[in-house]
């Protein structure tokens, strides 16, 4: 049995980072933590970074270095681990999320206040200065509104001049139809800046209320160590662990009640946090007051969403070039429609997702015995086909050595990022970004793991051991891993012989019972009648075979 | 300001759906043959190859060269940039691209899929399970004999992306996930042919292998691509490949 960590090297790397970040925090402004990337743009005013029609218009026409760009619009998006912040757009808390973010205790008071002040004042001058651009606004609507008029007249004749082919009618109606368009683009000039000056008091306002909210720190009290001030499992302990922690970025969750491809609820995120993951690093934060919980929960969420969205922008500029091939600017409402929405779609269709059984299908035989042979029979059979990685007696050593499997996060390693993103920098001559990116350290960078395949006899499984939760690792598999999901059970005698719900109950009730089986000659499995193949698996260390191989296995009628 | 760009996209779309449709649709084909001593296929030595796939020989498809032509086989060729299907391929594309567990391999062992318009469809024709890990689509399969599964496919990748089978190890394969439909992989003799493309408009051809990456196959093809505008069919001939590409 093994241990994925010892405790002293945790203590002893907590000791290494606590220090540097309670030295942080008595420091604000100017040693304040940035999010890892490549995100060197700590300017807290966002609208000087992506927002303002003026801006907006210099980004259109100047060409702005692809990482520069995504730096910018993250920190416009997301803020900074001491001042997070997020568009309305996202759905997220952002009271929840400030509770969670900045030093160990929160920024001091003094700090907070400043801030607070600022945004307050700058609401006020925008408030104050909204009148200007509703005024144009309207006035260039009624300017535009006899010119809008005379097009919607000379629209049906330029119809019927395409209809009856006439070319000379056609270009005359078409310049004078020219002639109107300065006065309806000046319009819908004007009302762009005015939907751009709204928006941005509405962020304002969004963003005063969060401060409601007393900042705790508690992400980087409790959580930051392993995870990383970003999220990306690249916390200073993470190298220590196995398995690693989670990196939130990619937003792919293993351990969760929703189908494959889609996230995890709020309540599964919960859960983590409460109950921990047996048999990992991950311990339990349930001691903690309810709304601080919930403040990580979101935070969590917040951090996955980041890492989306920066995964996002670096294939709309990067693609898979890694430097960049796209100069490219846009604002707030490219960064919305394009960026942002697909991935909150995502996270909000999660409670949508839950995998739910068919009520009252949980029906085993009066026949414990046939029940769990049948079971058995699946576990090692070429349909459910378990044992080819957990094993004939489900030891998680059904997979040879020399055929080591990795999940997604590992795989993600052989393209190893921050060392093409240094080979791009020395090719184009810039030393000093190359230094910057090689005294990073990176999830991706941290050695590749091997993932193992479960030992299912160890009685202890990382998302619960109620029947349902197995049924979900049937239905599902884990995700971003190599453990497949059976999908939708199949009907009863269907034709393609998938497996069914009964089946499927039988398997969780299998491998529930599995730790148990550990008495020679009791087993349907190792006595003899195996599915897989003629005589038994070799005996378990401190087990003698003793039992007969007459057992009550055989199903009545064989 | 953003409706002058507006105005200009609906220009350039008129443009594009005028030119797609007066257009004749054009082809690029082609031929790949390895330069040197033909490698031998290596077989696959997992016991349980021999155990489930009695009677049969199942070799590693990373470079399949075929000893008679020299012909190098799946090596995709697709269309990097954005570009709108002509009629014609929109016509000839089926709406599901289908992908069978045959023998204990992926057969095809390299395709193309058009995101948002075909979906795949996970097919076992075998008397064992299969499973498809595809993480770009995020899903894993458990495919039981005779069964099959379709995934709806959205977004896209400009490199190929991987689908194995965790039960066996050995199978590996590729997909081609691109918003148009113009992927082809070349044949037992490397031979490819792409049809139905528009002329007029600027392509990116990009040529890629699994063992190679992007084939730079001639030394002008920068990174693998041909940049070509089409006035009509295009023939590259028979292109020889280095086996110096294939030594990664």
């Amino acid at each position: 049995m093994r241990h994925s960590y010892q405790p002293w090297i945790v203590c002893v790397a907590l000791l290494g980072v606590a220090a540097p970040l309670v030295v942080g925090c008595s420091k604000p402004g100017n040693s304040s933590p940035s999010f890892r990337l490549n995100t060197q743009n700590e300017d807290p005013d966002r609208y000087k970074l992506i927002g303002t029609p003026e801006q907006l218009q210099v980004k259109e026409t100047v060409n702005i270095p692809g990482r520069q760009y995504i730096a910018d619009a993250l920190v416009a998006m997301f803020g900074t681990p001491d001042r997070p912040y997020v568009f309305r757009e996202t759905a997220l808390d952002l009271k929840k999320i400030r509770m969670a973010s900045g030093p160990v205790g929160g920024l001091p008071p003094e700090v907070q206040k400043q801030e607070l002040e600022a945004l307050v004042k700058r609401y006020g001058t925008l408030k104050e200065g909204i009148v200007k651009f509703e005024d144009a606004a309207k006035k260039s609507a009624a300017e535009a509104k006899p010119a809008e008029d005379a097009v919607k007249g000379l629209e049906p004749k330029l119809a019927a001049a395409k209809t009856a082919k006439n070319t000379a009618e056609i270009a005359a109606l078409e310049k004078e139809i020219a002639t109107h368009k300065p006065l309806i683009d000046a319009k819908a000039s004007a009302a762009a800046d005015l939907a751009l000056r709204t928006n941005e008091i509405a962020d304002l306002d969004f963003e005063i209320k969060s401060y409601s909210v007393a900042q705790k720190g508690l992400y980087r009290q409790h959580c930051a160590h392993c995870h990383g001030t970003t999220g990306g499992g690249d916390g200073p302990t993470a190298l220590f662990l196995n398995p690693y922690p989670r990196d939130y970025r990619q937003g792919k969750f293993k351990f969760k009640s929703t189908e494959r491809d889609a996230k995890p609820t709020t309540a599964d995120l919960r859960r983590i946090l409460v109950d921990g993951i047996n048999d990992t690093a991950m311990p339990t934060v349930g001691l903690l007051p309810p709304d601080e919980i919930d403040a990580l929960v979101e935070y969590v969420k917040y951090l996955s969403i980041r890492g989306q969205a920066e995964q996002a922008l670096r294939d709309k500029i990067f693609g898979d070039e890694k430097v960049p091939n796209v100069e490219q600017g846009g604002g707030r409402a490219m960064l919305v429609a394009d960026i942002l929405q697909p991935i909150v779609d995502g996270w909000n269709e999660a409670e949508g997702k839950i995998i739910v059984p068919t009520a009252n299908s949980y029906k085993p035989d009066a026949d414990r015995t046939k029940w769990l042979a049948e079971g058995a029979a699946l576990f090692a059979g070429d349909r459910a086909k378990c044992y080819s990685c957990h094993g004939t007696t489900g030891l998680g050593d059904g997979r040879k050595a020399s055929e080591p499997l990795y999940d997604d996060w590992n795989k993600d390693k052989k393209f190893a990022q921050t060392k093409l993103l240094i080979a791009a920098a020395l090719e184009k001559g810039n030393t000093a970004d190359a230094t910057r990116l090689t005294n990073i350290m990176h999830s991706w960078d941290l050695p590749e793991q091997q993932q193992k395949p479960r030992n299912l006899r160890l009685n202890r499984f990382r998302f619960g051991r109620a029947p349902l939760d197995l049924y979900r690792r049937v239905y599902a598999g884990i995700n971003g891993t190599e453990m497949p999901g059976a999908g939708k059970p199949g009907a009863e005698g269907n034709a393609e012989k998938k497996l069914t719900e009964r089946e499927y109950w039988q398997l969780v009730d299998y491998v529930l019972a599995l730790p148990y089986f550990n008495e020679y000659g009791k087993l349907p499995l190792l006595d003899g009648s195996s599915p897989h193949g003629p005589g038994s698996p070799p005996p378990l260390p401190g087990h003698a075979k003793t039992a007969p191989a007459t057992t009550t296995t055989a199903a009545p009628g064989e | 300001m953003t409706h002058h760009k507006m105005y200009a996209a609906t220009l350039a779309l008129l443009t594009a759906l005028c030119a797609s449709r007066s257009a004749n649709a054009a082809e690029i084909k082609g031929k790949f043959v390895f330069d040197g001593p033909v490698p031998e296929a290596t077989a696959v030595t997992d016991p349980k190859a021999a155990s489930e796939f009695p009677g049969q020989t199942i070799n590693y498809e990373n470079l399949v060269v075929d000893p008679t032509s020299k012909g190098i086989a799946n090596i995709a060729v697709y269309i990097r940039n954005d570009v709108a299907a002509t009629p014609e391929a929109t016509a000839a594309a089926a709406p599901k691209v289908t992908i069978d567990n045959k023998s204990g391999r992926f057969d095809p062992h390299i395709v193309g899929v058009w995101s948002g318009k075909q979906s795949l469809v996970f097919k076992n024709s075998d008397p064992v399970s299969h499973n498809s890990n595809f993480a770009f689509a995020g899903v894993n399969p458990l495919l039981t004999p005779n069964s099959e599964q379709e995934i709806p496919i959205s977004g896209a990748k400009t490199l190929p992306q991987e689908l194995s089978c965790s039960i066996h190890p050995w199978m590996k394969s590729y997909i081609v996930v691109r918003e148009n439909p113009y992927t082809a992989v070349t044949g037992k003799d490397g031979s490819f042919s792409m049809k139905d493309l528009p002329t007029g408009v600027e392509l990116e051809v990009q040529f890629w292998h699994e063992k190679s990456g992007y084939l730079v196959a001639k030394p002008e093809w920068e990174k693998g691509r041909l940049v070509v505008t089409l006035t009509g069919d295009m023939d590259l001939g028979e292109v020889k490949v280095s086996p110096d590409l294939f030594n990664k």
